[in-house]
């Protein structure tokens, strides 16, 4: 094992914790805009992450070229696609969830 | 405004055709000339679509802003410190979202948070919209014009916004010394404030 | 080295189910739709994952590609449709 496999090992350990995390926030987090802060930012990160590790692995080549080109594809379009989706949600009606509302209430929940 | 369409065709054209060559590993005639032949086709189903103005508002905006020399140029190293700075930025939303996310108490504030900008074109806009859905704690909900709804999950994450920050490194990749670009904030914290 | 992508791939399989329960139980159509872009993400990087140990990542590269532009078209269609057509506040998500 040469160095560059160690860091693509690191590179790839780490974006699989922020992957993991991304989907338990996804879980934990009470509404459907806090739940897009752990889709449009940790994903995107993990997504980056991973794909850096691939491309030291992979050296320079053409694919790793290709592997780049994904890179800012996604990193230009997954904060739209977020940003899409929230602005739909608000047209629709849907309103956030606010911490200073739930002071005499039980449950908290994403409800309008 | 007839030179810039025909100068933009063949940009796409030549951006068409190295896309083709980056994602085919054949360099041979035969594979090339498909390449050609492919960006032709693409380049010609685009043409009556480009002359097509969805929002004949915004360009009309877009041209009167033009003529006053608004400045409407990429700064190209500026870019580069931008993507480096901003993985920085992506990177410490993570780590902040993580913490919110695996702490078990989730100490999260949501606020809805509401700034007009003053940023020289439209482009810089999209710019900023994406990058504060990437930076630390703020998503965008809406824009319109130059008004900005931004969704806020913590208390401090708004500040970054607030203190125009971040807006002023968008400004300052179009020009050198923006003055001030936030104005108009209006912070919504509870169902009644809305 | 390909050997060890196997695990990884294998957690990030797990990992997938953690959305998908949001996917079924969200109380929203957003967050179904917000979910199941999240496990796009996480397929595509699968993918790329099972290219490199089947030795053929010039091909899985490009299939990633198409996975990609594909998950951001669904997410826009689908917004744009949601967005533009219910105008309705009952009876809809929660």
């Amino acid at each position: 094992m040469g160095i560059s496999s160690i860091i693509a090992v690191i590179l790839i350990s780490l974006g699989t914790f922020f992957m993991a995390v991304g989907s338990i926030g996804l879980i934990r987090l009470p509404d459907f805009y806090s739940r897009a802060h752990a889709q449009g930012k940790v994903d995107t990160l993990a997504l980056i992450l991973i794909i850096l590790g691939l491309m030291v692995y992979e050296g320079f080549t053409l694919n790793s070229v290709k592997l780049l080109l994904i890179v800012v594809f996604v990193a230009l379009t997954n904060p739209t696609g977020t940003n899409a989706l929230t602005n739909a949600a608000y047209r629709f009606g849907l309103r956030p969830w606010f911490k200073r509302d739930q002071r005499g209430q039980k449950k908290p929940g994403g409800r309008k | 405004m007839k030179r810039a369409f025909t100068v933009h065709t063949v940009l796409q054209f030549i951006f068409l055709m190295v896309f083709w060559l980056l994602l085919s590993g054949h360099y041979d005639l035969f594979h090339i000339l498909m390449g050609v032949v492919s960006a032709l086709l693409v380049t010609a189903m685009n043409l009556r679509l480009r002359r097509f103005h969805f929002y004949r508002e915004e360009i009309q905006q877009v041209e009167a802003r033009l003529k006053r020399q608004f400045p409407v140029t990429l700064r190209p190293l500026r870019f580069l410190y931008y993507i480096v700075w901003l993985f920085w930025q992506i990177v410490v939303a993570s780590l902040q979202v993580a913490y919110a996310v695996l702490s078990p108490r989730m100490p999260i504030d949501p606020s809805l948070v509401i700034f007009k900008t003053r940023l020289p074109n439209t482009s810089a806009r999209v710019i900023l919209g994406n990058s504060i859905t990437l930076t630390p704690g703020t998503i965008t909900v809406q824009l319109r014009d130059d008004e900005f709804l931004v969704h806020a999950l913590m208390d401090v994450s708004a500040s970054g916004i607030l203190d125009g920050s971040l807006p002023g490194q968008v400004a300052r990749l179009y020009e050198k010394t923006p003055g001030q670009v936030v104005g108009n904030t209006t912070i919504i914290r509870s169902k009644r404030d809305m | 080295m390909h050997h060890n992508f196997v695990y990884f791939a294998v957690l990030l399989t797990i990992i997938i189910y953690v959305p998908f329960y949001r996917v079924v139980t969200g109380p929203t159509l957003y967050d179904r739709m917000l979910c199941a872009g999240s496990i796009a993400t996480n397929s595509m990087v699968i993918i790329l994952l099972v290219g490199f140990m089947f030795n053929r990542i010039d091909m899985f590269i490009d299939i990633a590609m198409a996975y990609a532009g594909l998950n951001f078209i669904g997410t826009i269609a689908f917004a744009k449709y949601l967005g533009s057509t219910l105008k309705s506040k009952k009876n809809h998500g929660n």
